[in-house]
C-alpha cells in the first residue's frame, strides 16, 4: 500500500505456527512489547549498554547507507535505536518515569509497533555504524532485539516466515526437496563433464568424507557457478567431500528474527555432520550464515566437535599449499570485490578473498570504502522482499556509488543475499555490472 | 490471500499475485495470469518455457534450476527475460502456476 | 550566620549529591556487568590489545577523528579542556595552585601559570561547547536525534563553564577559603563561603552530578564496557543450561 511516496512495508506472515508461540491479541501487543523489552535488557548486555550509552553525537548518520539512501531521519542509526530507547526510558529509567517529555521517553502504543516494523526492516544489520560510533554502539543488536520482540508478538514478514518454513521442512531456504536436489546435482555434474571432460562429482550424503560442504541453496537455483566452482576446487585439491541432503543451507535466517529458529538451523548442521561422520565443515558463500557459524556455534550447541572453515579460507589454503593450480587469464575482465558485511566486518574474512582474487583474475581493483568499512549491498538481514523494491534500491545506493567509481565489469560478492540484492541495487541506481561469486571465478581459473 | 479477477474468472492468489493452489492450474489459467505480466499473447516460445516449468514442478515439487531451464528449452537467460520481462522466477513461474521461488533469490 | 539558601546548596546538597552520584554510577555499572553476553558479537578486525585500544580512544577520540572531523574538534577539545580544568581544580584546591613550585617556579609564578592554563581550559571548553550547541541546532541529522535533555544538558554545562570562567577572569577567588570549605564538608561541619558566584557554580555542578547517573552522561562509563564487549574476540558468557 503506497501513499504518495511512503515506502511499502513488507507483507506480514499469517501462519507462524512453526514458532509455537502463544498468541498475543493485538490490543495487548504494546504492553507485551514493554514486558519483553524488560526481560531482554536483563538478558543481553549489548542491548542494555546501547540503551544507556548513546551520547547523541550524530556521527553515525553519514556512515549509514540506509539513511544516506532513504534520507529518512528514522534511519539514522541513533534515531533507529531511539525507537526502542524511548520506550525503554519510559518504563525502565528514573528520568523516563518522572519527566518523560524532557528525555524523549514515550509510551508504547500500536503506533510504536508500526514504527518498529517499518524501520527495523529498513536496517540491514550491517553494523557499519558500530565501526564509526565513538561509543561502539552496534545498532544491529537493537534491530535483532526489536525484531525478536515483534516475532513474539506475531509480527513477522511473510518472506522471512516462508523461508523459515522451507528450512524446517526441507533443510534449505528455497524448499528444494531431496529428489529435486539430486536432479540438480546430476544436471551440474553433467554440465561439468561437458565443460571439462572430467567426471567431477557433487557427492550427496557420502559418509566418511573429510568435508561436509554447506552451500547456500540458491547455488541450486540462481548461482550454480558457485557450486561448480566449489566442486572443481575440491576435485582439484583431492579433498573428499559431500553435501548433506538434510541441510544444504548456510544462510541462517533465524538470525534475522528468532533465536529459536537460529538455534535449530545450527543444531541441524552439526547433526548432519555427525551423521555423515565427516572431519570438518566448510561453509559456502553466505555472509550472515558465516557470522552465525563462526561466532555463535558454541553457544547454540551442546558440543561442537568440528572445525568450521569458510570456502574462501579453503581456497586460500589450497593455493598456498599448491594443491590447486589457477590460470588468471580465464578471468580477464576488470573485477572488483564487495566485502559482505557479515563476512568481513562481522567475522574477520577480509584479506582471504583478496589473496584468492589476486591469483584468479588478471585485473582486480578495490572499491572504496572497503573491508570493514564497506557499505552494505542493501539486502542484508533478509531485506529481499519484492514489495519493497523501491526501498531496496535506495538502500543499495551507497554501494552502487562505490561500484560505479571503479568502472568494473564484474562485481564479486561472496554472499547469496548480496548476489540477489546487488543486481537490483546496481540496475536501480544505473550501474552496469555483472555480479558473480568468488568461487565462480575460482572455478573459471582452475586448471584441472 | 486475495481474490484476483482475470478475464472474468476469480483466482485465489497470495500477496505477490501467485496462484495459491498450484493443483488447479491449466493452460487457460496461464493465459489469464499472462495479463498480470503485460503479456496479452503467449507465443510458442512462451509455452515451451511455461510447460517445462509446470512439468518440472509437477515431478519435483520445486522450480527448476534456471540454468537447467535455459538448457532444456534452448533459450539463453537474456531471451527468457525478453519473453518474460519479470524473469524466470517472478514472471514465468507465476504464469506457469508455480509458487513464487523464495530464499536468497 | 549563613544564608539558608547558601547552606542548602553548599551545606546539605553536597552530601546528597555525593551519595546519589556514587551509588548511581557504581550501581549502574554493577547492573550492567551482571547482564550476560549470550553471543560473541566482536566487530572485526578486532584490536590486538583491547586495553590499549580503549586507552588510545580515550586520549585521542580516534574514531571521531577518522569519521566526523568537525565533531571531533568540538568533542575532543571540550573533553581535553574539561580534563585540564578538573586537574587544575584538584591542584588549585589541594596545593593552592603551587604545583609548579616543584618544577622551580615561585609560589606566585605557579599561581599565575595555573590561572593561565585554567583560563585556556575554560575558554576552550566554552568555545567547544558553543560549537556543539550550534551543531545540535543546525545540523539536520543531529537535530533529528536530539530531545530536550540533549539541549538542556549542554546549556547546564555551559552555565557551569560560564560561572567558572567568570570566577577565573573577573574575580579573585581565595583558594584557601575554598579548601577550608571542602575540608568542613569532610568533617561534617559545613561552612559555606560567602562567594555568590561560587555558590551558583557548585549548584550547577551538583545538578549535573545528580543528573549524571540517570542520563546519557553515563556514556563516559558505558564506553569502556561497549568497547570491551565489541573488541574482545572471545567475550561471551558461559552457556546456561539449554538456552
Amino acid at each position: 500500500m503506497t501513499t504518495g511516496g511512503t515506502p511499502i512495508k513488507p507483507f506480514l506472515a499469517k501462519d507462524l505456527s512453526l514458532l509455537g508461540l502463544p498468541e498475543i491479541a493485538p490490543e495487548n501487543r504494546p504492553r507485551k512489547a514493554v514486558e519483553l523489552l524488560g526481560e531482554m535488557k536483563e538478558q543481553i548486555r549489548s542491548l542494555r549498554l546501547f540503551m544507556d550509552s548513546c551520547a547523541k553525537c550524530g556521527a553515525c548518520a553519514e556512515q549509514c547507507h540506509s539513511y544516506l539512501g532513504t534520507q529518512d531521519p528514522n534511519n539514522i542509526p541513533a534515531a533507529r535505536v531511539d525507537l526502542v530507547r524511548k520506550v525503554y526510558k519510559r518504563y525502565y529509567t528514573t528520568m523516563g518515569k518522572i519527566a518523560p517529555g524532557i528525555v524523549g521517553a514515550e509510551d508504547a502504543t500500536q503506533e510504536t509497533l508500526e514504527q518498529w516494523y517499518k524501520y527495523f526492516w529498513q536496517c540491514n544489520e550491517c553494523r557499519r555504524c558500530a565501526v564509526f560510533c565513538p561509543m561502539k554502539i552496534d545498532t544491529a543488536e537493537v534491530t535483532i532485539a526489536a525484531r525478536q520482540i515483534m516475532t513474539k508478538l506475531g509480527i513477522v514478514p511473510k518472506f522471512v516466515m516462508g523461508i523459515a518454513n522451507n528450512m524446517h521442512k526441507t533443510g534449505n531456504n528455497m524448499g528444494i526437496p531431496v529428489l529435486a536436489l539430486k536432479d540438480s546435482v546430476e544436471f551440474l555434474e553433467q554440465e561439468m563433464l561437458e565443460e571439462t571432460g572430467k567426471a567431477i562429482p557433487i557427492p550427496v550424503d557420502q559418509e566418511g568424507a573429510d568435508v561436509l560442504y554447506n552451500p547456500s541453496s540458491s547455488d541450486f537455483f540462481a548461482n550454480p557457478d558457485s557450486m561448480i566452482g566449489a566442486a572443481k576446487m575440491f576435485y582439484a585439491a583431492g579433498t573428499t567431500w559431500t553435501i548433506s541432503s538434510d541441510i544444504v543451507e548456510t544462510a541462517n535466517f533465524g538470525l534475522f528474527f528468532d533465536k529459536g529458529v537460529m538455534k535449530e538451523h545450527s543444531n541441524r548442521l552439526l547433526n548432519a555432520a555427525r551423521k555423515l561422520k565427516v572431519k570438518r565443515i566448510v561453509g559456502g558463500e553466505c555472509g550472515h550464515g558465516w557470522r552465525t557459524w563462526k561466532m555463535f556455534t558454541p553457544e547454540l550447541n551442546d558440543r561442537v566437535e568440528f572445525p568450521i572453515q569458510h570456502a574462501v579460507e579453503e581456497a586460500m589454503q589450497y593455493l598456498q599449499q599448491g594443491r590447486i593450480k589457477v590460470d588468471p587469464s580465464a578471468n580477464p575482465e576488470k573485477v572488483t570485490l564487495h566485502d559482505p558485511c557479515n563476512m568481513a566486518r562481522g567475522a574477520g574474512i577480509i584479506e582471504e578473498p583478496r589473496y584468492v582474487l589476486g591469483r584468479v583474475v588478471e585485473n582486480f581493483v578495490e572499491m572504496y570504502p572497503n573491508r570493514e568499512k564497506s557499505f552494505c549491498c542493501g539486502g542484508g538481514s533478509g531485506i529481499l522482499m519484492d514489495e519493497i523494491k523501491e526501498t531496496r534500491i535506495k538502500l543499495g545506493k551507497a554501494k552502487a556509488d562505490s561500484v560505479r567509481a571503479t568502472g568494473a565489469e564484474i562485481l564479486v560478492a561472496p554472499c547469496a543475499i548480496c548476489k540477489a540484492q546487488l543486481p537490483v541495487a546496481m540496475e536501480g541506481n544505473g550501474v552496469e555490472v555483472t555480479v558473480k561469486g568468488l568461487l565462480d571465478l575460482v572455478g573459471n581459473a582452475i586448471v584441472l | 490471500m486475495a481474490i484476483l479477477t482475470l478475464r472474468g474468472h476469480d483466482f485465489e492468489v497470495d500477496e505477490d499475485g501467485f496462484l495459491e493452489d498450484p493443483s488447479i492450474w491449466n493452460e487457460e489459467i496461464a493465459a489469464c495470469f499472462a495479463d498480470t505480466e503485460d503479456l496479452p499473447e503467449l507465443t510458442e516460445d512462451h509455452w515451451k518455457v511455461i510447460n517445462y516449468l509446470h512439468n518440472y514442478y509437477a515431478q519435483f515439487g520445486i522450480a527448476p534450476m534456471i540454468r537447467k531451464l535455459c538448457k532444456e528449452t534452448g533459450f539463453d537467460l537474456k531471451y527468457i527475460y525478453k519473453l518474460f520481462p519479470s524473469g524466470p522466477a517472478k514472471g514465468a513461474c507465476k504464469i506457469a502456476g508455480l509458487p513464487k521461488p523464495t530464499g536468497c533469490v | 550566620m549563613t544564608n539558608p539558601l547558601a547552606f542548602l546548596v553548599a551545606g546539605i546538597l553536597p552530601y546528597v549529591t555525593a551519595l546519589v552520584f556514587v551509588v548511581g554510577v557504581v550501581g549502574t555499572m554493577m547492573r550492567w556487568n551482571r547482564v550476560r553476553v549470550p553471543l560473541r558479537i566482536t566487530v572485526t578486525p578486532a584490536p590486538s590489545n583491547v586495553v590499549a585500544d580503549i586507552a588510545y580512544e580515550l586520549l585521542f577520540f580516534k574514531t571521531l577523528f577518522r569519521s566526523t572531523r568537525a565533531l571531533w574538534g568540538g568533542g575532543w577539545v571540550f573533553h581535553v579542556c574539561l580534563a585540564l580544568a578538573l586537574i587544575g581544580h584538584v591542584f588549585g584546591i589541594a596545593v593552592l595552585a603551587h604545583q609548579f613550585v616543584a618544577l622551580g617556579a615561585s609560589a606566585s609564578q605557579s599561581e599565575q601559570l595555573s590561572a593561565f592554563f585554567g583560563g585556556i581550559a575554560g575558554l576552550g571548553m566554552l568555545v567547544a561547547l558553543l560549537y556543539l550547541l550550534y551543531r545540535r541546532t543546525s545540523v539536520r541529522a543531529v537535530q533529528a536525534i536530539s530531545d530536550a535533555s540533549d539541549y538542556l544538558v549542554l546549556l547546564l554545562v555551559i552555565s557551569i563553564v560560564l560561572t567558572g570562567n567568570y570566577m577565573r577572569f573577573f574575580m579573585q577567588v581565595d583558594l584557601a577559603e575554598i579548601r577550608d570549605y571542602l575540608g568542613s564538608l569532610f568533617t561534617l561541619n559545613p561552612a559555606p563561603p560567602a562567594n555568590a558566584m561560587f555558590l551558583v557554580h557548585i549548584f550547577f555542578v551538583q545538578l549535573l552530578l545528580l543528573y549524571f547517573p540517570y542520563s546519557k552522561l553515563m556514556h563516559s562509563c558505558g564506553m569502556f564496557f561497549t568497547r570491551w564487549l565489541m573488541g574482545k574476540r572471545d567475550l561471551v558468557s558461559p552457556r546456561e543450561g539449554a538456552a
